[in-house]
This record gives structure tokens, C-alpha cells and sequence, in this order.
């Protein structure tokens, strides 16, 4: 019992223990500014010796439902700070840096990202904390502005960068840009006649609150409005024949790419001859991967531009390094959060700072046009004043088989 | 004196507890403290109705988004004064709470418990479906913290560990008051046995209510504190895995103990926390550890203590027996 209640003890001291990380790490070298590191947080980096280290923080789904995505969100964030420190780092006011990423898991639970990111400040002292999801971002933004970190947020979310926060960087591209290009070109393809089945997730339902007018208002006529739970539901036989009861020209779908390509294969099983919008978190190079090889599924569909039928110089090599490192394509989160960190990287270097988030996040438009050519993943034009990411978009449609990227001015 | 000497441990904690701040200025710490205390009283509301009335409610999640929900909406959305909102809040539990009791009461045991499961799980259906009030997935945002009260603003970290403290002291003390007054021993007796407890004149339905609105309303309470606390609300929390988690905190701590939830759910938070970096692997530890509190000390830590200071207490008053009748035996020579 003794033992027991000491072992018990001993786990809620070191919880709470007031020592400074800095003594346990290991990864930190000596002169790291103190709270770097820690034995408790997850280090995925190494640091250059010799350098000061600026903690970069992460608070991702690693676990649980959401952990391949989170994973994928940490690849990218790991192979841009790897690189870094392999070019041996970058001088801020004179001395050089090397950047050390601490990730922590939140299993995509916003009062687990808040925790996160307390502890992120408080033990690792991180000037930026990237989180991938909205949920997250909103329980973060409560106090990122009063502790004065940069929130990088991966949410496609328009609200996150629009009520105020003066500390927050949005990644990719808002969803409302792609809404207007995919109906156009589906109703145009197909016909007028849409049936909405996104995922019940908040994203899926942001989605089709915003679709929904803008098929209307382009003379559409939306025949049917459901949504489908993968988390709940392994067999969607009986949504889809719902939602394709009122023999709509385009069905709306969207999601993880898994559980999507099973819904439109499904819907072609019980006849479907239209078209897929398919909203952007599913990709079509992914979903053609899961149905392995199936044209006569995908085609007829409008996705968002995967970013292995998009190679330019700018990001070439990091698919190369990506698919040598990792042995499958990089999707979109990979890639964005690569870029982030580029673009942080130059915007520290501008601001001669990697501590004051305010100036970092003032310089973040000028960090983008510095970032070397050949790690521009996207054509990023600028930082706008709210923090967003601008990005030129491009969309994929499926014809005859194949996948092209269409110019949305095409 | 006698009552500070009875109380020492309930004083070393309060006394701990409100030191706390002042050695650390580690938010996170702040955070997940405050937060363990606001799990806290919802536990001690389970703890109430499934501890010492031994009916176990496997609806507590849903009742403590209730109380989260209805704080985050009057607050957010009709723009309800902060502390009016708060009263109307746990009223609103406490209310549901009571015609839920009403009908889940006329079961027993298992069914009570699978009952209770599926009130929770509708309630988790409500709020996830219900998205033109609710907000559905995309949840709650921007729940306001708590208003100031005179001079003392809610703002920082500090004066928001202070406040949620301040109720759990406040529930801690009902708890105590009432586990140890005429009620509480009838909630013990039904617990025991309720068809001797009918036998010697308790209303046991009516006592039963009572103690399961108490419960309820305690989850509300938690629930609001925790809607102006981390000020983002998800329909997750209604979910019943996190009735199971609170659950845990109490078979941990000592189900039926007053201190159990308070030793439980700190030590749970706190080793959640502390175990972050295996991930899902912390249940490789939770699991075994869980079974072996159940198997070897099912009334959990605090309960485990107990029966080892009753049983040297036991030992030792034999002890003396023995020592007295061997002295008079001697003394009759």
C-alpha cells in the first residue's frame, strides 16, 4: 500500500515539480535560453551546437482519430525545421539560431489544446505555437494575444483571422474561396440539381452553410441536405441513397479522403452518373489511391489541387525529400506548415527578434517574399493585415480519367 | 481546537491550495489545478448519488454540458448578465435534472445505470444535432469569463484558480455537512439496503431525488465554471466517455469517501498530464492500474487508507484489551 501510494506520489510530484526543463534536456545545448526544452514534451528536432534555440511549439492531434492528419501536420513542420538546422540555422541581430520543435497532443480536444498551449509558453517559452484545427485555435486565442505568443493556425476557418486577434497567422486559404469556382464548373459540367452530403464535422457543416446560397444564388437548386458521421457510420449504403433519391445532377462529399472514396463509389454503385464537389480536405489524388485506381469513380469531380499534380520549382524538391523520407505523396498540410515555417523562419530574421511575437507577426508579409525560391510550396502572394495567407488557387478536375488543375479565372 | 484537529487534513489542503499561486507564476499549472478542481465538484456530485445514495448515474456528462451550455447561451447569445446567467444555469440543470430523476429513479441498479447511459447519450445527440442552438460541431465560441465582482476582476489566471477554489471549498463543506447529518446516513442506508431503509420509515424515492438533483445541480455548477473557464465549448464534453472519465477519477480516489474526489481526480489530471508523451499509451498504465485499485482496494485511495487506519485502530484497541484484562487478571492474584 506504502509503495503503491508512493509511486502514485512520486508521478503527481513530478507533474508538478517546479524544475526548470532546461536542467533535463537533452536536446538543448548549453546556453539555450532557459525553459527550452524539457523532459516532458515530445522533441522531434535536432539543434545546431553552438547556437541559442528558439523552441517552436505544436499542440496536434497525435492520437485518437485525428492522428494521421496531425502526423501529417507535424511532418511538414519537422522537414522545414530539419532543414534549417541543417543549413545551420538562422541569425537573428547578429547571432545565430537554431529552431527546436515541441509537440504536444490534444487528440483534437480544444480544452486539451488551451492545456497545451500554457505549457508550451510557460515550460518551453515557444514565441510561436502552430495548431491544426479550429477548435484549438479558438481555445487558444482566449489568452495567445495576453501572453504574447503567434498562434500559426491550420484552419481554413474564415472567423479565426476575422474578429481581431492581432496575434494570429492563418495558413491555408479560407474555404468560401473555393465554393463559388467548384459550382460554377460543376453546374456548368452536370446541371443544376445538388444534393449535400458533407461529414457532420464542424468543417463539413461551415461548408455547406456556405455552399448552399452560392448554389442558389448561381439558379441551382440544392434537392437534398444531409450529412454523414464516419465516426459513427462504417456503411454509408443508406445516406447515399437518400441523398441521391431526388436524382441530383452533383452530389457534394467531402472529408478524410478514406471514408469519401467509399461514398462515391458507393454512389456510383447505385447508379450515380453526375458529378462530385468534393469540399477541400479530401484530396483526388488520395481518393483515387483508396478506390486503387478508379477513373470511372472520380471522374466528373472538383477537389482542391494536390500538390503532387502541381510540381514547380518551388516545390519540387521538398516532394522528393518528402516522398523519400516518408513513402507517400505529401498532401496540402505538409506543405503549408512546411512553408509556415520558412516564412516565420525569414520574418524572425526581418524582426531581429525570436522572442517578440508582435514583431514577428509584423513582419511575417516581408518574411514570405524572402523565402527562397525553391521552398515556395504554393504561390503565396501575401501575409494580409489580418494574418491570413493569401494563396493563388488553383482547382482539379477529373475528365475522361485524368486529373487536371484549372486556373479558377478559367 | 477539537474541530481543527478533526478537520487537519480538509485545513493542510485548503491551506496548500491557496498557497499554491504564490510559489509558482506557471500558468499551466494554474491551468490544469483550476481545472481538476472544477472536475472536482462535478465528481462530487456522482459521487453523492452513485458513493452514498449507491445509485450509479452514467448521465453526469450531459448534465454538466447542461450546465456549460446553458451559461455559454444565456451569456453568449441572449447576453445574460455573467452572474445571472450563472444562478439560471444551474437552475436549468437542477430542473432537468429533477424530471429526469423522477422517471429514472422507478429503476433500479443495472437498469438505473443503463438508463442514466442512454439520458447522457440524448443529451450528447441534442447538443451535436441541434447546431442552430447549440452550434452543433463547430461548438461555442467566445464564452465570456466571469464578471467582476466589486473591485476583484476574473481576468487573470490567478483570480480565476482563486474563485473556482472558493466553490470547491464551499461544495467540499455542503459535502461534509451533508454526508455527515441525518441525510447523509439515510443515503448510506439506501445504499446498504433500501428495502431495509423503507422498513424503518424512509421515504427512500423522495430521499433517492434529492440526492440525485443535488448531484445534478453540483454538475451544473462544474459545468458553468468550466464554460467560463476555458470559454470554448464542444459538444464532446457531453460525451459519455467523459462520464467514464469522471468516473474514474472517483473509483480512483475512493467511491463513497469524501475525499476521494478531491485525492482522485488531482492525481488522475495531474498523471495525464504528467504521462502526455506516450499518447494513447497512457491507458497501458490507467488500465492495469484501474483494475488493480478495484480489485485490491475497491473504495479506491482514500478508502484503502481508511480501512488500514480502522483496521490498526482495531488492532491496537485489542491490543489494550488484552493489556487491561491481562493487568486485572494479574490485579485479582
Amino acid at each position: 500500500m506504502g509503495m503503491f501510494l508512493g509511486g502514485l506520489l512520486l508521478l503527481m510530484t513530478t507533474a508538478c515539480s517546479e524544475e526548470d526543463p532546461s536542467s533535463t534536456d537533452t536536446a538543448a545545448p548549453p546556453g539555450a535560453p532557459a525553459g527550452s526544452g524539457g523532459e516532458e514534451v515530445e522533441e522531434q528536432t535536432e539543434v545546431v551546437e553552438g547556437t541559442e534555440v528558439v523552441n517552436i511549439g505544436f499542440s496536434g492531434p497525435l492520437s485518437g482519430a485525428g492522428a494521421y492528419y496531425g502526423n501529417n501536420t507535424l511532418n511538414g513542420l519537422t522537414m522545414a525545421i530539419d532543414e534549417i538546422n541543417a543549413d545551420g540555422g538562422i541569425e537573428v541581430d547578429g547571432e545565430m539560431h537554431s529552431l527546436n520543435l515541441v509537440s504536444l497532443d490534444d487528440q483534437y480536444l480544444p480544452d486539451e489544446t488551451g492545456a497545451n498551449a500554457r505549457r508550451l509558453v510557460q515550460e518551453s517559452d515557444t514565441p510561436v505555437i502552430f495548431v491544426p484545427h479550429s477548435g484549438g485555435t479558438y481555445a487558444t486565442q482566449i489568452f495567445n494575444e495576453q501572453d504574447e505568443v503567434l498562434l500559426a493556425s491550420y484552419s481554413s476557418e474564415p472567423e479565426i483571422t476575422q474578429q481581431g486577434n492581432d496575434l494570429t497567422m492563418r495558413i491555408p486559404p479560407t474555404y468560401d474561396a473555393y465554393v463559388e469556382p467548384f459550382s460554377e464548373y460543376q453546374m456548368e459540367r452536370f446541371g443544376p440539381k445538388l444534393s449535400m452530403l458533407p461529414p457532420s464535422t464542424e468543417f463539413g457543416m461551415d461548408w455547406a452553410e456556405e455552399l448552399k446560397p452560392v448554389w442558389e444564388s448561381l439558379g441551382g437548386e440544392v434537392v437534398h441536405e444531409g450529412s454523414v458521421d464516419y465516426s459513427m457510420d462504417t456503411d454509408f449504403f443508406t445516406v447515399v441513397t437518400n441523398a441521391l433519391s431526388d436524382d441530383p445532377d452533383v452530389l457534394f462529399v467531402g472529408g478524410s479522403s478514406e471514408p469519401t472514396a467509399q461514398v462515391m463509389q458507393q454512389a456510383r454503385e447505385l447508379g450515380f452518373e453526375g458529378g462530385f464537389l468534393i469540399m477541400d480536405q479530401a484530396k483526388l489524388d488520395e481518393i483515387d489511391n483508396v478506390l486503387g485506381g478508379a477513373p470511372d469513380v472520380i471522374d466528373g469531380s472538383v477537389g482542391v489541387a494536390p500538390l503532387v499534380y502541381d510540381i514547380h520549382e518551388g516545390n519540387e524538391q521538398f516532394i522528393h525529400d518528402y516522398q523519400e523520407e516518408h513513402g507517400n505523396d505529401p498532401g496540402s498540410e505538409a506543405g503549408y506548415h512546411y512553408y509556415a515555417v520558412y516564412i516565420i523562419a525569414e520574418a524572425m530574421q526581418e524582426a531581429g527578434t525570436v522572442e517578440d511575437a508582435h514583431a514577428i507577426r509584423e513582419n511575417l508579409d516581408d518574411g514570405l517574399h524572402q523565402v527562397p525560391e525553391d521552398k515556395r510550396i504554393y504561390d503565396v502572394s501575401e501575409v494580409d493585415e489580418q494574418g491570413g495567407m493569401t494563396t493563388e488557387l488553383r482547382m482539379a478536375v477529373v475528365e475522361d480519367g485524368e486529373i487536371e488543375l484549372v486556373d479558377f479565372d478559367d | 481546537m477539537s474541530m481543527i484537529k478533526r478537520n487537519r487534513i480538509a485545513l493542510i489542503f485548503l491551506l496548500v491550495a491557496l498557497m499554491a499561486p504564490l510559489f509558482t507564476d506557471n500558468q499551466y499549472y494554474l491551468y490544469i489545478v483550476t481545472l481538476s478542481f472544477i472536475w472536482t465538484i462535478a465528481v462530487y456530485g456522482m459521487n453523492l448519488i452513485g458513493g452514498y445514495t449507491g445509485q450509479l448515474s452514467l448521465a453526469h456528462a450531459g448534465f454538466f454540458a447542461i450546465g456549460a451550455y446553458s451559461l455559454g447561451l444565456l451569456t453568449v447569445d441572449a447576453n445574460v448578465p455573467y452572474w445571472f446567467a450563472f444562478v439560471l444555469a444551474c437552475l436549468i440543470t437542477t430542473v432537468v435534472g429533477f424530471f429526469v430523476g423522477l422517471i429514472a429513479l422507478r429503476t433500479k441498479e443495472h437498469f438505473f445505470a443503463i438508463y442514466t447511459l442512454c439520458v447522457g447519450y440524448i443529451i450528447y445527440l441534442v447538443i451535436y444535432q441541434w447546431d442552430e442552438l447549440t452550434g452543433g460541431v463547430r461548438g461555442l465560441i467566445g464564452v465570456p469569463p466571469p464578471s467582476p465582482i466589486g473591485p476583484i476582476s476574473f481576468e487573470s489566471a490567478e483570480s480565476n484558480y482563486y474563485l473556482v477554489l472558493a466553490f470547491l471549498v464551499l461544495v467540499f463543506v455542503f459535502m461534509k455537512f451533508l454526508t455527515e447529518s441525518l441525510i447523509g446516513r439515510t443515503y448510506v442506508a439506501i445504499r446498504n439496503s433500501e428495502e431495509l431503509a423503507q422498513t424503518i420509515g424512509i421515504n427512500t424515492m423522495r430521499q433517492k431525488l434529492v440526492s440525485f438533483v443535488i448531484s445534478t445541480f453540483l454538475a451544473g455548477l462544474a459545468g458553468a465554471l468550466y464554460a467560463s473557464f476555458v470559454r470554448f465549448l464542444g459538444p464532446e464534453i457531453s460525451y459519455t466517455m467523459t462520464t467514464f472519465d469522471m468516473l474514474t477519477y472517483l473509483i480512483v480516489g475512493g467511491i463513497g469517501t469524501l475525499y476521494g474526489p478531491l485525492v482522485g481526480t488531482f492525481l488522475i489530471v495531474t498523471i495525464t498530464q504528467s504521462l502526455q508523451f506516450m499518447e494513447e499509451y497512457r491507458m497501458l498504465i490507467f488500465g492495469p492500474l484501474l483494475v488493480f485499485l478495484v480489485i485490491f482496494y475497491p473504495r479506491g485511495i482514500v478508502g484503502g487508507i481508511q480501512m488500514w487506519k480502522a483496521k490498526r485502530q482495531f488492532k491496537k484497541r485489542q491490543k489494550m484489551k488484552r493489556t487491561s484484562s491481562t493487568s486485572t487478571h494479574e490485579g485479582g492474584d
